[in-house]
């Protein structure tokens, strides 16, 4: 018990150690450089042209992946909550992709609504969401069925978005941006509403953080508690694909990231939510981060995007784990 | 004596899980208050499906389950469930959680729904529910730490945190061995004894049943075959008709016992 408390806290410090360290190491990734010492000054004393094209064009980019990184997170870990299956990645059964669909025929035909489009990933979202939870239902979810559901509902929408940006010949670059996760151009404006969406899931996390712990005890042993549970399944379902609607109207489909970052965080800090959501969502941000200045630093000056880092570190990170913890996915 | 009229009655309930497959036949019964009651009969007799209905989780097709004279589909979940606790057979939790936090949510009843920490009176029930089982030295233990019998005694203490005065145990003896057995029916009659905790529980052993309950209900293909003070109503002719076996009663040091042969068929 004491051993898992200074655990908790060491995770939480290092791991905010390393998100400034790598801010740091982000904000010097590419063509212009900057100092600890040249950037504080430039930031908060005096005028600093270095500093302020970086300000203007890397920190939106960085601020996007940290928040971007932690919503995802925080999104696996809630869907693996209501699905009662640590494999569940709102990445890979389809959510993201039906969220994605939703954006880029938005993005494309009502460019208008630019600032909206997360509302309308989070009904495609749900639309996927409810496509997958009804085909894998079977009294309960079996962890093979829903991912096998999950991959077809995934193909059919990343089929869709895929299908429609050819046929409109790629000429929407917000809806292409969604479809490769790219970020390099983010701007303050982007950081703006995603900070907004941040705050309204942030606060719909407290709320719910208690029932995820609850969901954790058999549909018969809550019932005896006297929770609804249909209701508490649902309550917790909706605020997972928003935060991953949020994410991919922002920044598009990356997969493992929901995985991964949930699963690392539960061999840290244990899986109470109380902690486990709050930690997700600081690790989130970081491996989002890492992936993405990885991309850009990688083959400097071209970048690969982080949607392809994720994957790439992903799998085999996800074999890995895969392999440590069998006996849970064994049955 | 300290009498509060917590009772659950059945009147006239039917129900099936598929249209021509009637489960329960048409079933009256009262759980006695304040007693051990033991549900015995033969596999698919229906009294797991009679035990859902009772908790709620299943709805009759006609008839009412009542709690105090209220229909349960009229009282809420939470009501419900800070007077009627429901321990099951097969239970599952995070393998890191303590004891403490699993007993703990024993007392979701009476949180407020957005809650965090708890109340003084919450974790005094916490406190008291590991200690009347018997757990308190195992509260900072996560529970895959746990043997058998001590998870289930755990999970009995969750269901005490709840206060409440009706317990409905599901087989929750079933997989431990006699050792654990025992200990957990001798945990149970002392809630009753000193707590004055009424009990419904599925049983197999029908000697346990003879030696630890005050009353049975033996059901027989979705009805009751029979109902009242184990003592009087377990004979041979019953447990005959009840379990196709030829039991034979006998008796030891004041305790009544049966012993079964097959006899085919």
């Amino acid at each position: 018990m004491k051993i898992r408390g200074y655990r908790t806290i060491l995770a939480f410090i290092l791991t905010s150690a390393a998100i400034f360290v790598l801010f740091f190491i982000a904000v010097n990734t590419g063509g212009l450089k900057t100092s600890l010492s040249q950037l504080l000054n430039g930031l908060f004393k005096e005028y600093d042209k270095t500093v302020a094209i970086i300000f203007e064009l890397r920190f939106p980019r960085i601020i996007v992946a940290l928040l971007g990184g932690a919503l995802m997170a925080v999104s696996g870990v809630c869907m693996q909550a209501v699905m009662k299956n640590p494999l569940a990645d709102p990445g890979i059964i389809g959510i993201s992709s039906g969220a994605a669909f939703a954006a880029v025929l938005v993005a494309a035909l009502f460019p208008a609504l630019a600032v909206f489009i997360p509302i309308f990933s989070f009904l495609g979202g749900i639309v996927a969401f409810l496509l997958v939870y009804s085909l894998a239902w079977k009294g309960e979810i079996s962890p093979i069925r829903l991912i096998l559901v999950g991959i077809a509902v995934d193909a059919v929408f990343a089929g869709l978005y895929k299908a429609f940006e050819a046929m409109t010949g790629g000429r929407y670059s917000g809806a292409a941006n969604i479809i490769n996760a790219n970020i390099s151009l983010k701007t303050w404006g982007d950081v703006k509403m995603l900070t907004i969406y941040t705050v309204i899931a942030v606060v719909l996390c407290v709320f719910i953080v208690g029932k995820c712990n609850l969901l954790a005890l058999s549909d018969q042993a809550m019932h005896g508690l006297g929770i609804k549970v249909g209701h508490t399944r649902i309550v917790v379902s909706i605020v997972s694909v928003l935060l991953a609607s949020i994410f991919t109207a922002v920044i598009g489909t990356v997969s493992f990231l929901g995985l991964i970052v949930p699963h690392i965080a539960r061999l840290l800090v244990g899986s109470d939510h109380k902690v486990l959501i709050p930690y997700s969502a600081l690790l989130g941000g970081f491996i989002f981060l890492l992936a993405d200045t990885l991309g850009r630093s990688v083959a400097y000056p071209y970048e690969i995007s982080s949607s392809i880092v994720m994957a790439l570190i992903g799998g085999p990170v996800f074999i890995c784990l895969l392999k440590r913890s069998r006996g849970v996915y064994g049955k | 004596m300290y009498m509060e009229n917590r009772q659950i009655r059945v009147e006239n309930i039917r129900f099936s899980y598929h249209k021509d497959n009637e489960v329960i036949r048409g079933l009256n019964l009262a759980v006695p208050h304040g007693k051990i009651t033991a549900l015995l009969g033969p596999n698919g007799c229906g009294k797991s499906t009679l035990f859902h209905l009772m908790t709620g989780q299943l709805k009759p097709s006609t008839g009412r389950v009542l709690l105090d004279g209220v229909p349960i589909d009229k009282i809420k979940r939470r009501d419900f469930a800070r007077q009627v606790a429901v321990v099951y057979q097969h239970n599952t939790a995070p393998d890191d959680i303590t004891v403490r936090k699993l007993v703990s949510f024993g007392r979701t009843p009476y949180q407020p729904l957005f809650s965090y920490g708890q109340k003084a009176e919450d974790s005094r029930m916490v406190d008291h529910a590991l200690a009347i089982t018997d757990t308190a030295e195992l509260a900072d233990c996560a529970i895959s730490e746990l043997s058998g019998g001590q998870r289930q005694r755990v999970w009995l203490a969750m269901a005490l945190a709840q206060s409440a005065k009706i317990l409905l145990l599901d087989e929750i003896t079933t997989f431990l061995d006699i050792h654990y057995q025992l200990e957990i029916l001798h945990l149970i009659r002392r809630l009753n004894n000193e707590h004055g905790i009424t009990v419904l529980m599925i049983l197999h052993d029908i000697n346990q049943a003879l030696e630890f309950s005050d009353a049975s209900i033996v059901m027989g293909n979705g009805t009751i075959l029979a109902n009242g003070p184990t003592r009087e109503i377990i004979t041979e002719s019953l447990l005959n008709r009840a379990f196709q076996v030829n039991a034979h009663m006998a008796e030891s040091g004041g305790s009544r016992y049966c012993v079964f042969k097959y006899r085919g068929g």
